[in-house]
């Protein structure tokens, strides 16, 4: 990342959002091959259901209302079909996920969300191995760890977070023995 | 890219391809649903406008400008016991006759034409002469099927005046226009 990407530190979505952002590439370089395809699915219903609509439009714009009503019906129940799946899709299917990865056969889920007028971030993490339940792990963490006093996003901590909470990392980083020591003069003072 | 910096924006440039296609679907499924439920309404009262804003004052007292009127047009039928109760005397009815806009009157008068299955004839309550003026050159009646776009069945008093502003001042509908479209792109929740 050459730039430090900066947020207005009292809008909790611009928190959540820069921090999701920041997930993807992180990961990318410790290995880690994103998969696209919820995202991907959900493109794909709502620009499919777009495109109906649109024809719709330059149909009945030509044609006129009469000429184009057979066709405008099954256009109507089409495009609210699709906008039905899209709409379950994102709520049952993506829900809060922000990343789904792989990397030696380890596949990992990341779901993150915010609570009202809370400054955490929550931080859900599957990982799953073919053969083996899931592993799921939560944590909740304050922002104020690596957002600093003007709203920049201090990488070095947030990586740190990442190596804590997801358990398909090494946990012996640099940076995450870097959190830890932190964390241990922190109680001491 | 300065002009985004400076204007508080510098987060639109971080997102990739995928991020920026799911906010550009964002802002085109508002259109499309908007547009798509209007059809929906028109094909299931069979009108081409099911829902217009009254422009002049010929309907006072009953109507005033900037009235929002629902229309029906399954009612094709000039008996009482056909199809939704047919087309009556003292029906309010809203026709385009290939004039600019569609004219709100009250039918006076019913006939069955020789090349037509019904006509009417139509007077605003407001005004001191029946409706044969406006009609084409030469035409002494309606065609009911033809140039009728529905009966009044509701109406929601002055909330089209909104309307009437906008396609008075259109400057304000570019304006408006602008504001939403840029809004709903700068805001990702």
């Amino acid at each position: 990342m050459a730039e430090r990407p900066k947020v207005n530190l009292n809008a909790l979505s611009e928190l959540k959002n820069t921090t999701d952002d920041m997930i993807a590439p992180y990961l990318k370089s410790l290995g880690f091959k994103q998969s696209h395809t919820l995202m991907d699915v959900r493109l794909a219903f709502g620009f499919t259901a777009c495109t109906i609509a649109g024809l719709t439009f330059y149909y009945d714009w030509t044609a006129g209302f009469e000429a184009a009503k057979f066709w405008t019906l099954y256009a109507v129940v089409a495009y609210f079909i699709l906008n039905t799946a899209l709409t379950f899709w994102m709520m049952f299917v993506e829900g809060r996920k922000v990343y789904v990865g792989e990397r030696n056969g380890v596949r990992i889920t990341l779901s993150s969300h915010t609570e009202k007028h809370s400054p955490f971030y929550h931080l859900k993490v599957v990982t799953s191995k073919p053969g083996t339940a899931p592993l799921t792990a939560n944590e909740k963490i304050s922002f104020t760890n690596w957002f600093d006093q003007k709203g920049y996003f201090v990488e070095k901590p947030f990586k740190a977070f990442l190596q804590n909470t997801i358990p398909a990392l090494a946990a012996k980083t640099p940076e995450a023995i870097a959190l830890k020591s932190e964390n241990k003069s922190a109680k001491k003072a | 890219m300065s002009l985004l910096d400076s204007l508080g924006l510098s987060e639109l440039r971080r997102l990739n391809v995928r991020q920026q296609l799911s906010q550009i679907l964002n802002f085109a499924l508002i259109l499309a649903t908007a547009f798509m439920l209007w059809k929906g309404l028109s094909i299931a009262t069979d009108s081409p406008s099911p829902i217009v804003v009254v422009l002049s004052g010929s309907m006072e007292p009953a109507f005033q400008r900037g009235d929002l009127l629902f229309l029906w047009n399954r009612n094709l039928d000039m008996n009482k016991e056909g199809g939704f109760g047919g087309t009556q005397v003292g029906e309010i009815v809203v026709y385009n006759t290939g004039t600019a806009i569609p004219i709100v009157h009250r039918v006076v008068r019913r006939h069955k034409g020789e090349t037509t299955p019904f006509n009417l004839l139509t007077k605003g309550d407001n005004n001191n002469a029946d409706d044969i003026e406006l009609y084409p050159h030469g035409q002494w009646y309606l065609d009911r099927e033809k140039e009728v776009i529905g009966s009044v069945v509701g109406y929601v008093p002055f909330v089209g005046y909104v309307t009437i502003m906008l396609s008075e001042h259109p400057w304000m509908k570019t304006a408006l226009l602008g504001i939403m479209g840029l809004l709903v792109v700068l805001q990702r929740e």
